[in-house]
């Protein structure tokens, strides 16, 4: 419950209510990642209650896709978390693999591991970068973080034909096969991988000004993180152990030896510890992935008119930001009849109004960024 | 020390001075794109601009996810389709490459072009004059990497004549690489 009244509707930017102060923060806010609202009510600098409003950037993704085939759905998949792309493509197909009862060769799964794990080491480079502007380190460590992130970029243009938008891993497969180039580029990116975690943990991890601008501001305590059904990073920097990979091994997966990073506290700085030792996971999978990866076939015995039997599919994975799910009926024709997605970054902003009460407004801006959300999957 | 460190800052500084140049002059020399990379889309011809290896029977246009292509045709005096117009709204276009996958002809392809900005929705109409381009070698290369294994294997067990006819052609359109990128913008 918020302690008091919040205004609603359209505000000035700054409207004196009492000794209250509403401020709306956003939807042009540098630090707002996107086109996102908070609107918060002031007692000086501390606030006392925060209202987020999102929806400006709604696209009606779930409504479109239901009027367009499988295959140019995977589209909007790029588009969701468009800082995860393949992650996002991946429990698309997953979800259509399990209506239509697709077989995937065993390449194209190490492949998709492969490509989602450097996914996953991409967006946390940009949700570390961005949060280490978001408490005042001044573009300095993203400009590390983007580096590395701009390599995986260019391999996944070597893939794919596309930096971002993807659309690589389909249903039945991956749309490519790996080049030998790619496959090398990717080695070489592995080998790298310890010194980039190792640069931006130089600068941030241990910090003096950074710990005092994250330790204990945001604290998220576990049984409120299961109540707000809270997953990802966010939910292990809680303490909670829980990870698709090894709650509900999907792909290969299984076959990968690596540990789920947890912490205690629940504040900002656990989340951004646990991102880091994320990256350093990924590592792991990605060199025994490159270790093992088959030849043969990438793609599976797809029919070219797509029309998966009536029923229903949920698929979920581990994304980068949480748990994401695609729901997916099908009525027997060539366009899904309902498609719903579970957004990680929309779920997990739930808790945020509760975060940030009680803190400055510097701090909400740190806590949004630890948060790390993505407006493009947010809104949908 | 009262100054160290500076001076260990400083060598940071200067320590980059004798590494490698990461920076790329973009305009002047432009960067390296992958085989295969989604740019501008074009129509394939392997002898003269009129005669297209498009077969108007808009399973591209079908196959776009945004509506971009527009295709009209007549039935010709040997009632077979003519082409009168295949418009591209680049406007729309998404690059997503699902057109090249699914032409089952080859005759459309993705090239290097990416410099594609207009100064108004009029010039972001591309026509099949402005989009039509003589099959190169690397042109077929970009195209054989768009269209995916799948359909690769396919061809080569359903339709033998059409992957000779193209073997011929990618052997006829000997233009330097370069030349084509040229021409790709």
């Amino acid at each position: 419950m918020c302690p008091v009244q919040i205004p609603t509707g359209a505000q000035a930017d700054a409207v004196r209510e009492g000794d209250l102060l509403t401020l709306n923060m956003g939807p042009q806010h540098p630090s707002t990642h996107g086109v996102f609202r908070m609107v918060l009510t002031l007692d000086g600098e501390t606030v006392v209650a925060c209202r987020p409003v999102m929806g400006y950037l709604h696209r009606s993704v779930e409504k479109l896709a239901e009027t367009r085939t499988y295959l140019q759905d995977i589209i909007f998949t790029d588009r969701l978390d468009y800082l995860a792309p393949m992650t996002t493509n991946l429990p698309y197909a997953m979800a259509t693999e399990r209506l239509a009862g697709i077989e995937v060769p065993e390449r194209a799964e190490y492949v998709r591991v492969i490509m989602c794990e450097l996914q996953r080491f991409a967006s946390h480079c940009v949700a570390v970068g961005t949060f280490a502007s978001d408490t005042g380190a001044f573009f300095t460590p993203m400009m590390y973080t983007f580096q590395a992130r701009e390599q995986i970029l260019d391999i996944y243009d070597q893939a794919c034909g596309a930096r971002m938008t993807v659309s690589y891993i389909r249903y039945g497969g991956v749309s490519r096969d790996l080049t030998d180039e790619a496959v090398a580029m990717i080695r070489r990116f592995v080998g790298e991988m310890d010194r980039n975690i190792d640069e931006v943990e130089a600068m941030m991890t241990g910090n003096e000004i950074f710990k005092a601008r994250t330790q204990d501001i945001g604290v998220l305590p576990a049984d409120t993180a299961l109540a707000y059904s809270i997953t990802g990073p966010m939910l292990r920097a809680s303490g909670v152990p829980y990870d698709v990979r090894k709650a509900e091994p999907y792909s290969v997966y299984d076959r990968f030896d690596f540990d789920i990073p947890t912490r205690r506290n629940g504040d900002c700085y656990d989340r951004y510890l646990v991102r880091i030792a994320e990256m350093r996971q990924c590592k792991r999978i990605l060199e025994q992935a490159l270790k093992d990866l088959p030849s043969g076939p990438v793609m599976g015995k797809v029919p070219k008119v797509f029309r998966p039997p009536k029923g229903h599919a949920y698929a979920r994975t581990e994304g980068p930001k949480g748990e994401i799910g695609f729901y997916i009926e099908s009525d027997g024709k060539v366009e899904p009849y309902r498609f719903h997605i579970r957004a990680p970054s929309f779920i997990n902003l739930g808790v945020l109004s509760r975060l940030v009460v009680g803190h400055k407004v510097a701090d909400a801006v740190v806590i949004l960024g630890s948060i790390d959300i993505v407006m493009g999957e947010v809104d949908r | 020390m009262f100054g160290s460190g500076i001076a260990k800052g400083l060598a940071t500084t200067f320590g980059h001075l004798f590494k490698p140049k990461v920076t790329q002059q973009y305009p002047e020399e432009p960067a390296p794109l992958a085989v295969g990379f989604r740019g501008l889309p074009r129509l394939v011809y392997d002898e003269t601009p009129e005669d297209l290896r498009c077969v108007a029977c808009s399973i591209c246009a079908n196959a776009c996810p945004v509506d971009v292509i527009h295709i009209e045709t007549h039935r010709g005096p040997d009632r077979k389709l003519v082409l009168d117009r295949f418009d591209i709204e680049a406007g729309g276009c998404v690059f997503c490459g699902l057109c090249v996958e699914a032409c089952p002809f080859e005759a459309l392809t993705m090239m290097h072009g990416f410099e594609l900005a207009a100064y108004n929705r009029e010039q972001l109409l591309w026509t099949k004059e402005m989009l039509a381009i003589k099959a190169t070698p690397q042109s077929l290369a970009d195209m054989e990497r768009i269209h995916g294994p799948t359909e690769k294997e396919e061809k080569a067990t359903t339709t033998p004549s059409k992957t000779g006819a193209a073997a011929v052609s990618g052997g006829t359109g000997g233009e330097p690489a370069a030349a084509v990128a040229s021409s790709g913008d």
